[in-house]
């Protein structure tokens, strides 16, 4: 690849980079929060590395003649595969990926992580609903089960997207991210007491949680009866 | 995309690039190869805006958009540690005298591939930031074999990541320790295997663009310049591999197997080749799998930093496919018998 092709993926490359940090918070469907400086400090060395070799190639065709031919400049014309960096701009611009949802949450086959032994949570906030993920949700659970309740009168607010599961109760699932979407698991929080909300709606749920567990497929899921369920809009990071 | 013909018209406007002193003043040129050059980002630019505003809302299916989501978020994921890496690389191969390495590391091979594995506990980097590393420190002259036990070590026992593993693990520091030893004991075979059994021939030390003679600063973006292009075009093969088995094998297979104890080894070191994680966050997806044994995570967290679907991309790019044929069954062998001796010792 010459260089001129070279500074135009670059570009692209760095370009696309800071144009999903910068221009809205489309990174969220891909990465943690924390993860944006990165980015913008990567996307801006691209785009350096990338500027600086047009200016180069500017600087020189203003001062130079046509006839006379460069051979000082190196001959890296550089892997095939250098050309395939077009491909993650071609592909956040021409499918803008939504991130990830019902799709990946249906392929998943066993309740995601539980936590540790050994790490005993502390009783949440004394006043008003209590808004935690469905992680956090799933540990307080499992820790009750094995005799460190935390949940029982409280009431707590959820928020997730929902996938039916029989005629009166339904799931709560939101994607738990490690580092990447690469890693997502699905957290999932079985909700009775509310009509059951279409497949991928994001929702808001308010209730108390169920000592009772609730058997879907032979895995056991945590359970919330819902007093109040709300329809929300899909958060800007659809992961927890 | 801009067609070809506009291409070849950009790539032979550099070619056509002249020298100082300029002859004729005053007479210009149809198209100079800077203007030509902007024209070519500005025509990139207006495909992709096209692509986001007329293809986009058309391109809704759950499975495309799966797919793309995970090929995207592990190039978005990989990219700024492969930058770190090919910095590391870039200062390394130009900045670094060459007497320094000379004196870092002990003359004589045998002992230079056990302190070179060692040095990989103290410099942070992911895998794809250590591909990059190696090749630069092969170019600098030191022995492969010392450079492909750091390539190893370094992604495995970096101190970043022997914290997120103790993290992950909360309560259990015997799998930190375990982790240690057996990503040491592998790396240190490995480059001792290769010194003895590996040609010179099957290995393809990767070359890199110089400067002019005493340009220490162009040299080194020159150099960045070079891997950055190198191992991003190839990061992006492993990770849209990744991504299609992602949203094709059937999850229920890899369940499957799980009640198998001796296969569960095997089976979970597979599931690192093909999960492609990076070794900062392989820690976080091994405690999910609970219903695996705890040598089997082990051999997850030996084996994912070594040798996964993206190294192999990178490995057979940078060192050539002879090499890559060689070294990583070797690599993945000498991981699965590591986890298992370590493990029956330690877990």
């Amino acid at each position: 690849m010459r260089k001129a092709a070279q500074n135009v993926v670059l570009l692209a490359a760095g370009g696309t980079l800071l144009w999903i940090t910068l221009a809205g918070r489309e990174y969220l469907n891909y990465v943690r929060p924390g993860f944006r400086i990165p980015l913008i400090a990567t996307g801006a060395v691209l785009c350096a590395l990338g500027g600086l070799g047009i200016a180069t190639t500017w600087r020189r065709t203003a001062t130079a003649t046509s006839d006379r031919r460069v051979d000082e400049h190196d001959h890296d014309h550089g892997p095939r595969a250098t050309w395939l960096l077009f491909l993650p701009p071609l592909v956040i611009a021409v499918i803008a990926p939504s991130g990830l949802g019902s799709f990946t949450a249906e392929r998943a086959v066993d309740q995601a992580p539980r936590p540790q032994a050994g790490s005993a949570l502390a009783a949440l906030s004394a006043d008003g609903p209590a808004r935690i993920s469905l992680t956090e949700f799933t540990a307080r659970a499992f820790q009750a089960k094995a005799g460190h309740d935390t949940l029982t009168g409280r009431q707590v607010i959820l928020t997730g997207f929902a996938r039916p599961a029989g005629r009166n109760r339904w799931m709560l699932i939101r994607l738990r991210m490690t580092c990447c979407a690469a890693d997502a698991v699905p957290m999932r929080v079985v909700i009775k007491g509310t009509p059951v909300p279409p497949t991928g709606t994001w929702v808001r749920v308010s209730g108390t949680w169920s000592p009772l567990w609730a058997s879907i497929d032979d895995i056991a899921f945590p359970q919330l009866t819902a007093t109040v369920l709300e329809r929300i809009a899909r958060p800007a990071d659809p992961y927890e | 995309m801009p067609s070809a013909p506009r291409w070849r018209a950009v790539e032979a406007a550099w070619e056509e690039d002249a020298e100082l002193p300029p002859a004729e003043w005053g007479r210009r040129p149809p198209m100079a190869a800077g203007p030509r050059a902007l024209l070519g980002v500005v025509a990139v630019a207006g495909v992709l805006a096209a692509g986001r505003v007329l293809a986009a809302p058309h391109l809704r299916e759950a499975r495309v958009q799966g797919w793309a989501t995970v090929f995207v978020a592990i190039c978005v994921q990989a990219l700024p540690f492969l930058a770190f890496g090919a910095t590391v690389s870039a200062a390394i191969s130009t900045l670094v005298p060459e007497a320094f390495w000379r004196r870092a590391l002990p003359r004589r091979a045998l002992l230079a591939v056990p302190v070179a594995g060692a040095v990989g506990a103290v410099l942070p980097g992911c895998e794809c930031a250590s591909v990059p590393v190696a090749g630069g420190l092969m170019a600098r002259g030191i022995t492969p074999a010392a450079a492909l036990a750091f390539l190893l070590s370094s992604p495995a026992i970096n101190p970043v990541v022997l914290v997120a593993t103790a993290v992950a693990f909360r309560g259990h520091p015997e799998m930190v320790a375990a982790r240690f030893a057996a990503s040491l004991l592998v790396s240190v075979a490995a480059g001792w295997l290769w010194l003895r059994f590996g040609r010179t021939e099957w290995l393809r030390i990767p070359s890199r663009p110089r400067a002019a003679h005493g340009a220490r600063w162009p040299g080194f973006a020159a150099a960045l310049r070079h891997d950055l292009l190198h191992t991003g075009g190839l990061l992006v093969v492993g990770a849209a591999i990744a991504a299609t088995l992602n949203v094709t094998v059937p999850p229920a297979w890899t369940v499957a197997v799980a009640g198998v104890p001796w296969l569960s080894v095997a089976v979970l070191a597979a599931l690192a080749v093909v999960m492609s994680i990076c070794s900062e966050a392989d820690a976080f997806v091994a405690t999910s799998l609970t219903q695996f044994s705890a040598t089997a995570k082990l051999a997850f967290l030996v084996v994912g930093p070594m040798v996964d679907l993206k190294l192999i991309a990178l490995q057979a790019g940078t060192f050539g496919p002879r090499f890559a044929a060689r070294f990583i069954p070797m690599t993945f062998a000498l991981a699965i018998v590591a986890s298992a001796l370590i493990g029956r010792v330690l877990l």
